[in-house]
């Protein structure tokens, strides 16, 4: 009988412990996945927000769901979003977000959000690492100023410009009612 | 009327995905906010799989962030106390520029680490130890911002 309990308790303990080594496996993976994912310039820093929304009201109502942020041992914060796409390079889109992302973290928390963020590049259905690559936000200001553009868009103020990238028209479902899908447009980057 | 005004705020604030949207095509922009959003079959596909990949980039970055809290030491006992405060700044400053590169102060900041979650439960169970901890805390963060000048957090 005895000889049976100690039977189990040994099981149980090797269960246990089996258990525990998985667990500290998995998170070190995680870890090695996370530092490798990092650009050179995070090394340091401190994740502290994950998929966490902040929400600013003034001057514009913004509200911001962002992927992860960093501190750096400067105190400052860096902005990280991952994207899913075959396109290797971030999109004037992605800085748009981004820069939202900024201006609701700042105004929201009172801390240093940097001008600088990272957009992480993952192919789809291909394992490895995301490719970072480094962009320069928008200020405020501009940040502010499109969103009342947009306003201004959705009130019939102004008149709507066309994609920049033709290839978007190509790719989009509104195609066929777009009546200049097929028409040659000014830049947006340009204005 | 409340529930108008409530309404009407809500209606107003942007997301900062739907803002980017103003960087793709502002036309889209009116199209999305007349009809809704539409996808076609590729899309609906692509934003499945972004999706799911930002479930396990979220995953990573959860254990990550545990397995980097045990291994790396926080300013527990500063966040409890002050918050995001310039304190924490400046002891974190501390810690990572004077601390951290030298064998003794990791050594230090190790030992931090393994007593700080306990000094936390003793706060939170003894709220009256509080100010005195506060206190203190602060005339360490006051002398280490003149400590460290220029480049301390104000």
């Amino acid at each position: 009988m005895s000889e049976l309990l100690v039977d189990i308790a040994v099981v149980a303990i090797g269960c246990v412990t089996a258990l525990g080594l998985l667990l500290h496996l998995r998170r070190r993976q995680a870890r090695c996945v996370e530092r490798r994912s990092r650009p050179a310039v995070l090394r340091d820093a401190e994740l502290i927000h994950i998929e966490k929304t902040f929400r600013m009201t003034r001057p514009v109502a913004i509200t911001a769901k962002l992927d992860r942020a960093y501190r750096l041992p400067s105190g400052s914060l860096v902005l990280v979003e991952l994207k899913t796409r075959w396109t290797g390079k971030p999109s004037f889109s992605d800085v748009i977000q981004l820069s939202a992302q900024r201006v609701a973290l700042s105004a929201a928390t009172g801390q240093t959000v940097s001008a600088e963020a990272f957009v992480l590049i993952a192919r789809p259905g291909v394992a490895g690492v995301p490719t970072a690559h480094r962009v320069d936000l928008l200020s405020t200001d501009q940040v502010v100023a499109l969103v009342w553009r947009r306003e201004a868009i959705l009130a019939g103020r102004i008149s709507p410009r066309y994609a920049a990238d033709a290839s978007h028209c190509q790719r989009c479902a509104f195609r066929s009612q777009c009546e200049g899908a097929d028409k040659s447009r000014p830049s947006l980057a340009d204005g | 009327m409340k529930y108008r005004s409530k309404r009407h705020r809500a209606d107003a604030m942007v997301s900062a995905s739907t803002l980017a949207q103003m960087g793709r095509c502002e036309r889209l922009v009116v199209f999305e906010q007349r009809q809704g959003q539409r996808r076609l079959p590729h899309q609906e596909a692509a934003r499945r799989r972004g999706l799911e990949a930002h479930r396990r980039f979220e995953e990573e970055g959860l254990t990550a962030r545990k397995a980097d809290s045990r291994h790396a030491g926080r300013c527990f006992v500063a966040s409890m106390l002050f918050g995001e405060a310039w304190q924490t700044q400046v002891l974190r400053q501390f810690r990572d520029e004077v601390l951290r590169p030298g064998g003794w102060g990791r050594g230090l900041v190790r030992l931090y680490c393994r007593g700080a979650p306990r000094v936390c439960v003793a706060l939170e169970r003894w709220p009256v130890l509080r100010r005195p901890v506060r206190g203190l805390l602060c005339v360490i963060a006051a002398g280490l911002r003149l400590l460290l000048g220029e480049a301390a957090p104000r």
